[in-house]
């Protein structure tokens, strides 16, 4: 109980600051929005050269797009501090987290809120349903029940490879690059996964998974592929991350209270 | 009643060592050396409840290595420590709420958080019943002024403010003990005072046992019964304050101001010399500054033939201060 | 050019800083390869039922997109960065009590800054080159001529990109969301000058707006190289270029003055 009254205690003074700070937030969630932007630039200039994209409509692949834009932006907007793990490494702070009778880790995820993944958030509601309407897609009931299970299962996809990729640096020290690569990777998944060869396939399915948040529920949606396969694969492999994840967090933390900063 | 037991630890660091350019990188690649830094060499002490133990080094002497062994954030290479029956560094989250820690140079507080939210956050993270939260917080408030800041965010305090916060934020769940880690670094006097006394009388008041690192030779005297001198991973010296002064502190300190500079020219103590080779004196104006060996001359002699040889307006006399007696310690050892 | 000699050490100092990073940043471009790699797949399947597309083939598509990476190097906005974390620190009013002039200094500080990247790059390019040369069978010829007009682009690209960012890094004294304004600033340049997509693919509507601007001639370098663009355009383009970046100096240089005062209490 008490994690929900402090995380209430720190909610309250990001939604002020962030009142405060109107403007730092209308910026950030506009170059969000801007980045992504050109990502769709890029992807509508393209539709205006071909008719289709590895057999894809330009409506199916904002589909796939979308979709996956919102479980990463639910992830940015509550887990971005992950990004800080190698820098307070680095700079020795990490003993704060550990001197407390509580959860390092919780602590450690509350610290910030990223109000610019709105953003991502919008964008992908918006790239979703637009998408829906022009494909007219059957979407009942059910689908939007699969869409919302696949969004909440789907943030800990991001979330779990952040912190994977992030505790690397309890050894490593600085883990940005392996950070990025990753990041940028799901940034390639709102493309149709076909486009690319047997082995990258591969990995952006089962090693950083992030197909699974984006392709294959668009699969699904379009009808093309069953929904046991799609979200049993999906369930699966992010309860096996987000295991791994945590796994690799706490012998990081035993790493560091071996070995000092 | 024994609350800390360090029992012969040991705490190794394994460096490893590159060699300086793109030969060093290469090198380091296939095989790094391997140097082993000892930085606690086989450490014993003990700590009784209610006592404030000075806690001194040079720097890379090995305290806060020490001090997060005892917090549980560093676990050792052998011997064991046990803090209240618990051992820290296996129980930590457990041992966390008996202690209270404060890092004079970083702080625990959320930089972006009001005082007050932050107190409440530790409230829940501690949970401490209201009834003793608001008054502990009361009682602080009273010690340190903190209805005066404590709206503000953490990150537009002043630094004697913030240190005061991190202060009352570590005693807020009253720890069984507290780790001072330089808590009067930077602070004016009026702020090192407020510490100090705050200190003083939690620890009478509620018995808590205080270890307190430290540069500034003030708090020790101030506050401490017992220091312990840690150098190069071992400890030196576990004892009495006092005991430290007497036994180590042979210095004697004279000033005498004379009626005029002539007459402060005239104080010749030369001929004390055999006995004291290491006497020195200072002229500065009207005042002769002496500085002797108490064990080798006795100070009434000294005075009596300052006395005889000019006009004496006023005498000083001081104690070689602590902190001259630590440094000789570091540089020459005991002995 | 006397006058210049003693920026020389700034410039000096910012390559020898790269190359002491040199591990971080080849990291930093192993990402960026893989990403490239992913681009290269991308194309792949545009090009699946064309050959040409837009006046590009898709071996020249490549190549474009290799060049644009190498001349990148050169139009970063890094210099939002540099001038937000001066004000914020103070560290302008530092400069400005120096017989030096803070513009010229940042400069040089991120012309040095660019080349040691350069260097750097260098291996990474011809490697990534020559296995797309390798795997998809690529020719490609270019003439001495469209070399040096490509090589006299860079310094007014760099100047232009430069006096951009700067601009933009002195917004930082009505917001604290660097991050963000750089965001905007390097996405809006990547937009229009043909770093995310050649400028030919855009409609011709939007084209005669990216026309009026100058940003355009930052691709120019890859598209005089690959032929896209004539040579005697591309002198054209060189002069039209030149007459920009003495506006920007200009008015870049006039703001500077005006903002100076807001900028120097800000650090405090």
């Amino acid at each position: 109980m008490r994690f929900f009254k402090i995380y209430g205690l720190f909610f309250r003074q990001y939604l002020k600051g962030l009142m405060e700070y109107r403007v730092d937030f209308l910026i950030g969630m506009f170059a969000f929005l801007m980045s992504q932007g050109a990502g769709l630039l890029f992807l509508y200039l393209i539709f205006q050269s071909v008719p289709t994209l590895s057999g894809f409509a330009v409506e199916e692949i904002l589909l796939m797009y979308g979709v996956g834009l919102i479980p990463k932006g639910i992830d940015h907007l509550f887990f971005d501090n992950i990004w800080l793990l190698p820098r307070t490494i680095i700079q020795g702070q990490m003993d704060r987290y550990l001197l407390r009778p509580i959860s390092p880790l919780y602590v450690f995820l509350i610290e910030r809120f990223q109000p610019d993944a709105f953003g991502e958030l919008v964008l992908g509601t918006i790239l979703t349903s637009v998408s829906i309407s022009r494909l007219a897609l059957n979407v009942g009931f059910f689908q939007v029940l699969v869409l919302l299970g696949i969004i909440l299962v789907g943030v800990f996809v991001f979330t779990s490879l952040k912190l994977l990729t992030a505790s690397t640096s309890f050894w490593l020290k600085n883990s940005y690059p392996l950070m990025q690569i990753t990041y940028n990777i799901s940034d390639f998944t709102k493309y149709p996964l076909s486009i690319f060869p047997k082995a990258i396939r591969f990995l952006m399915t089962a090693v950083i998974p992030f197909a699974l948040v984006s392709y294959y529920p668009a699969l699904f949606l379009l009808g093309r592929l069953p929904f046991w396969q799609m979200f049993g694969a999906l369930v699966l492999v992010t309860s096996l991350f987000s295991f791994l994840g945590y796994l690799m967090w706490n012998r990081g933390l035993k790493h560091y209270e071996s070995t000092g900063s | 009643m024994e609350i800390i037991k360090v029992d012969h630890v040991t705490k190794n660091f394994t460096i490893y060592e590159k060699e300086p350019g793109l030969k060093g990188v290469f090198k380091s690649f296939l095989k790094a050396k391997k140097i082993i830094k000892t930085a606690v060499d086989d450490v014993s002490f003990s700590v009784s409840q209610g006592e404030i133990i000075g806690y001194i080094g040079p720097n890379g002497a090995g305290k806060s290595t020490t001090v997060k062994m005892l917090t549980g954030i560093l676990t050792p290479s052998s011997g064991t420590i046990t803090v209240d029956g618990l051992i820290p560094y296996q129980k930590r989250a457990q041992n966390a709420k008996k202690i209270g820690v404060v890092f004079g140079q970083r702080t625990q507080l959320w930089w972006d958080l009001p005082l007050r939210e932050t107190f409440t956050v530790l409230k829940e993270i501690y949970q401490i019943p209201t009834a003793e939260f608001d008054e502990r917080l009361a009682y602080f408030d009273a010690l340190f002024g903190l209805s005066e800041f404590i709206k503000q965010p953490v990150r537009q305090l002043s630094l004697g403010q913030r240190m005061k916060a991190d202060i009352v934020a570590s005693l807020l769940h009253n720890p069984k003990l507290l780790f001072l880690d330089e808590p009067t670094i930077g602070l004016d006097v009026l702020a090192k005072e407020s510490i100090r006394r705050t200190i003083k009388e939690i620890n009478q008041k509620y018995q808590t046992t205080v270890i307190l690192t430290t540069h500034d030779l003030a708090d020790i005297e101030e506050l401490c019964d017992r220091i312990l001198l840690i150098d190069k991973g071992k400890i030196i010296y576990d004892g009495n304050v006092d005991l430290i002064r007497e036994r180590y502190g042979s210095k004697k300190l004279v000033s005498f101001t004379l009626r005029s500079e002539e007459d402060a020219k005239k104080v010749d103590i030369d001929s004390f010399r055999t006995q004291d080779p290491d006497l020195q004196i200072t002229l500065e104006g009207n005042q002769a500054h002496l500085v002797f060996n108490k064990q080798h001359l006795a100070i009434k002699d000294v005075i009596y033939h300052v006395l005889n040889q000019a006009d004496v307006l006023d005498i000083d006399i001081a104690d070689d201060q602590l902190e001259n007696i630590i440094k000789a310690i570091y540089r020459h050892g005991l002995s | 050019m006397k006058r210049l000699k003693k920026y020389w050490p700034f410039m000096r100092a910012s390559i020898m800083q790269m190359f002491i990073y040199r591990g971080t940043i080849w990291l930093w471009l192993i990402v960026d390869v893989f990403q490239f790699a992913m681009m290269v797949f991308l194309w792949k399947a545009v090009y699946q039922n064309n050959d040409v597309i837009n006046g590009f083939a898709f071996t020249e598509m490549l190549l474009y997109y290799l060049l644009t990476n190498l001349f990148f190097v050169f139009s970063d906005v890094e210099a939002i960065y540099a001038v937000a974390e001066e004000i914020r620190e103070g560290r302008i009013s530092l400069y400005l009590t120096k017989p030096i002039s803070y513009r010229l200094r940042l400069y040089f500080e991120l012309l040095g800054r660019s080349l040691g990247i350069l260097i750097l790059l260098i291996p990474v390019v011809f490697l990534t080159g020559f296995t797309l040369f390798l795997i998809f069978d690529i020719v490609w010829i270019v003439t001495l001529e469209q070399i040096l007009i490509a090589v006299l682009y860079v310094p007014l690209v760099f100047t232009l990109v430069f006096s951009f960012s700067f601009l933009f890094g002195t917004f930082s004294i009505y917001t604290t969301n660097v991050f963000g304004i750089s965001i905007f600033a390097s996405v809006f340049i990547r937009a229009v000058s043909g770093q995310l997509i050649p400028l030919a693919f855009y409609p011709d509507s939007l084209l005669s707006v990216l026309n009026l601007l100058p940003f355009r001639f930052v691709s120019y370098p890859p598209l005089v190289l690959l032929g896209k663009v004539a040579t005697a355009d591309a002198w054209i383009g060189l002069a039209t270029l030149a007459a920009w970046v003495l506006l920007f100096v200009g008015g870049t240089a006039l703001w500077f003055r005006a903002s100076l005062k807001k900028m120097v209490v800000f650090g405090g």
